[in-house]
């Protein structure tokens, strides 16, 4: 097989898309001669694509089907729950991150800041420790009534040196 | 349109609650902050908490006992006529009930109860006193055992 035979049979390949049956180095020599034979590529100018004269062969959808087609993505989206992202929804990549991100992460840290709110109250509340300092008794407290049950006996008695200051005492008879 | 994460609803609670507990300005204004403090009295030391330490001055010279020692804080924010529980030192627990509420006074009903072996709470005193907001009531003289009495100052404000 000579050389100009040889070039026919990789020209009828081409023509008829078989691409898959060339070597590399057989693709690269038909570019070459191509880009140096203008009579060549005219040849191969008019020939179609072979995607594209497959693409001609399969029956290509209508208006319609496409109209049904953007219809029922507009659908799913809007079924989707509103926090997935819109790539998820639409299937396109991932690489873009979801809008909401940032978001999520400041309430995160409001609610961080919260609990150390919460637990700073908390410890406040239930701790025995008073910020206010020293207790003060009720100097003029006002004894309104005063129960004591059980074997004991109850007494007022009056405590503090210049400012008295009752103080309600249990005898407690009982033991514990 | 945002709809709020449960870590959204978590932030807002807290802060919520921290605006309320900060004192601003709420439809809780009208309850009344009870406060009630478990003291043991003790005769076999001297040891005094910080914050009893004007107060232990002057219960020496009426009482026995040397040591005083703040072992527990209840407070807590209740309604007029609510009942507010505090669990104190020993078999003992108070509900203390603000009654009334003035600009310098606030009258409270003071119940100290006792759980007994069974479980079952008993009444030891219950006493109503009007006091000034931030003052404290001292109750005393319940036994915890080893000669250590306890002391319940109530306040509110």
């Amino acid at each position: 097989m000579n050389a100009r035979n040889e070039l026919e049979r990789l020209l009828t390949l081409v023509e008829y898309g078989r691409l898959d049956q060339l070597a590399p180095a057989q693709i690269a020599e038909i570019e070459r001669l191509l880009n140096h034979d203008p009579a060549l590529a005219e040849r191969l100018a008019g020939r179609i694509p072979p995607l594209d004269r497959a693409a001609r062969l399969a029956p290509q959808p209508s208006d319609d089907e496409w109209q049904r087609v953007w219809n029922n993505i507009a659908n799913a989206a809007a079924k989707a729950p509103a926090g997935t992202p819109a790539g998820a929804r639409t299937g396109a990549a991932a690489a873009v991150p979801p809008p909401t991100h940032s978001l999520v992460n400041l309430w995160r840290s409001a609610a961080a800041l919260a609990a150390c709110i919460i637990l700073v109250i908390t410890w406040r509340a239930l701790g025995p420790s008073l910020p206010g300092g020293q207790v003060r008794p009720a100097l003029n407290a006002q004894i309104d009534s005063l129960q004591v049950f059980g074997d004991r006996t109850g007494i007022i008695v009056s405590a503090g040196d210049g400012e008295a200051f009752p103080v309600i005492w249990v005898m407690d008879n009982e033991g514990v | 349109m945002f709809r709020a994460t449960p870590a959204a609803r978590v932030a807002f609670f807290g802060l919520t609650l921290a605006g309320l507990a900060a004192g601003a300005p709420s439809a809780l204004a009208q309850d009344v902050e009870v406060t009630v403090l478990a003291i043991r009295a003790t005769k076999s030391n001297n040891d005094v908490s910080p914050e009893l330490r004007d107060i232990a001055a002057q219960l020496r010279k009426q009482f026995q006992y040397t040591g005083f020692k703040l072992e527990q804080r209840r407070a807590g924010r209740t309604a007029l006529e609510k009942v507010h529980t505090a669990t104190l030192i020993g078999p003992y627990s108070a509900e203390i009930t603000p009654t009334a509420a003035s600009e310098r006074t606030v009258q409270l009903k003071c119940q100290l109860l006792r759980r007994d072996a069974d479980g079952k709470k008993t009444a030891v005193l219950r006493s109503t006193v009007t006091v000034e907001k931030g003052r404290y009531q001292l109750f005393g003289g319940p036994s915890l055992g080893d000669g250590d009495v306890l002391i319940m100052a109530v306040t509110g404000k």
